[in-house]
């Protein structure tokens, strides 16, 4: 607490000021800036998207300032960017948004993250869980996989894509080394979807606990159920959010 | 080709199509991505109007049919057979080939340049731009189908036939698997597509499928009520009315 007199205009006057109430609500109102950012996808100053914050500091900046102001790393993810995408999440799910739009914010929340990558590399800021992806054996399409990739990582999961055409085992030796126990199966077409089977098969033997998740165009819940899959998802926000709710530091 | 020549022998006709002749607009992708005319976040707009502009030089549009004499085909409750090679097509589709003369396959293609837009955004983390690229790319497929579609009508047009829609494998019910038999009953390389062992089309953004020809055909569109795939392209193009 700081007390002093000054005077304004023939009067003294006297000023009390909570230093450190006065630091928290500075840190607080630049970490909501910095949620509102990401859940508008503005990147940084010179972004021209959102029009109504041209000129105003992005994800970027408002990180660099959070973390000059010793505002740990932690809170900067998760009561900043986090709480933006978080709010992005609830609009897609109740059909205010689409997916572009969660697109734009997980770009914004990507550059934001970037700044915070030495935290992640010593240890002081934590991912949520670790999730493997990949395109099954035989198909080549990854646009799926792709946004579930970024989504997730937008969400604060840390996410290693194996790409294209991935059979059984390398999906199980990935597994295994980067212990992970959540995987992300995408298949587009109804011949390669059946390559799922054995792939969930092959894991869930020779993998203790793994949660297998499968996706794409034509996967159904019910097919999840036929193969011992975990859980289908429609759109990576729902992946999202069942990770979030149910994996959470696995 | 004359009236008995769509059914007696086989017309086999290839085609590379201008892209100012197929039917297509930024208009008709900002509904599939979901926005109304009017609530389209400009980085969408910009990404659609700037991905459009690289259509007219960029995409290969290619297209081919053959249509096959109507004593090789039968057609049956479930499947039917053309040159004796049998196609589980399922019932959803066989009920729509059952007033059929003769049968088509045709085969649509962009080529792969506007997939390898897709993956160069993707691959420089411009995850909007490759997804808009992508979108754009399976809705110009469609369009190329549909121009292919009339090229058909209009070759059969003066003789008093008509075409059923189209009908791929992949789609309500017809397994994938069942392209390997489609291409090897067209000619090898045809409009530039090869398939993989799984039964993929190589360029990804080709279409392939089965319509039928008679001259009392009704053409009925997909009846996606009792298909149980709840995310498939063509129920999202069917709710849009696109």
């Amino acid at each position: 607490m700081i007390q002093f007199y000054f005077q304004y205009q023939n009067h003294w006057l006297f000023l009390s000021i909570d230093l450190q109430l006065l630091l928290y609500k500075i840190m607080n109102e630049l970490l909501n800036q910095l949620s509102v950012c990401v859940e508008r996808g503005k990147i940084n100053r010179d972004s021209k998207y959102p029009t109504d914050m041209i000129g105003m500091d992005g994800a970027i900046e408002l990180t660099e300032k959070a973390l000059a102001l010793k505002i740990p790393a932690s809170e900067v993810l998760n009561n900043g960017m986090m709480l933006g995408m978080q709010r992005v999440g609830v609009k897609f799910r109740d059909g205010k948004i689409f997916l572009p739009e969660v697109l734009i914010a997980a770009k914004a929340m990507s550059a934001g993250t970037a700044l915070l990558k030495p935290y992640f590399q010593s240890g002081e800021v934590k991912h949520k869980g670790k999730v493997v992806v990949g395109t099954v054996a035989g198909d080549l399409h990854d646009i799926g996989k792709n946004l579930v990739k970024m989504v997730l990582e937008g969400g604060g999961w840390e996410v290693f894509d194996l790409g294209v055409n991935v059979n059984a085992e390398k999906f199980v030796n990935a597994v295994i080394e980067k212990s992970a126990k959540i995987v992300g199966l995408s298949a587009l077409l109804t011949t390669t979807m059946q390559n799922m089977e054995l792939i969930t098969k092959q894991l869930k033997e020779e993998v203790k606990d793994v949660a297998v998740f499968i996706g794409g165009a034509p996967v159904t819940q019910a097919f999840a159920d036929s193969i011992n899959a975990d859980k289908y998802f429609s759109d990576p926000q729902g992946m999202l959010e069942y990770l979030d709710k149910n994996f959470t530091n696995n | 080709m004359n009236e008995t020549s769509v059914l007696n022998q086989s017309v086999i006709e290839e085609f590379t199509f201008d892209y100012n002749d197929i039917v297509f607009n930024e208009i008709e992708i900002i509904h599939l991505l979901g926005y109304d005319d009017e609530n389209v976040p400009d980085p969408v707009l910009e990404s659609i109007n700037n991905i459009f502009k690289y259509l007219p030089d960029k995409v290969n549009l290619r297209g081919g049919f053959k249509i096959f004499p109507s004593r090789k085909v039968k057609l049956g409750k479930e499947k039917f057979e053309i040159e004796n090679k049998i196609f589980n097509s399922e019932k959803i589709i066989t009920s729509h080939l059952k007033d059929v003369d003769t049968i088509a396959f045709m085969v649509a293609t962009i080529g792969d340049e506007l997939e390898n837009l897709s993956k160069s955004f993707m691959s420089n983390n411009e995850m909007l731009n490759g997804y808009i690229a992508d979108k754009i790319a399976s809705e110009l497929v469609e369009r190329t189908a549909d121009f292919l579609e009339t090229k058909i009508q209009n070759s059969i047009n003066q003789f008093g036939y008509k075409i059923t829609n189209r009908y791929s494998p992949g789609y309500c019910g017809w397994n994938v698997k069942d392209q390997h038999k489609i291409f090897s009953l067209l000619p090898k390389n045809f409009c530039g597509i090869t398939l993989t062992e799984g039964a993929l089309m190589v360029p990804i953004k080709s279409i392939s499928a089965v319509v039928g020809i008679g001259k009392e055909v009704e053409r009925k569109d997909y009846e996606c009520s009792i298909c149980d795939i709840e995310f498939c392209y063509k129920r999202e193009r069917n709710a849009k009315n696109i």
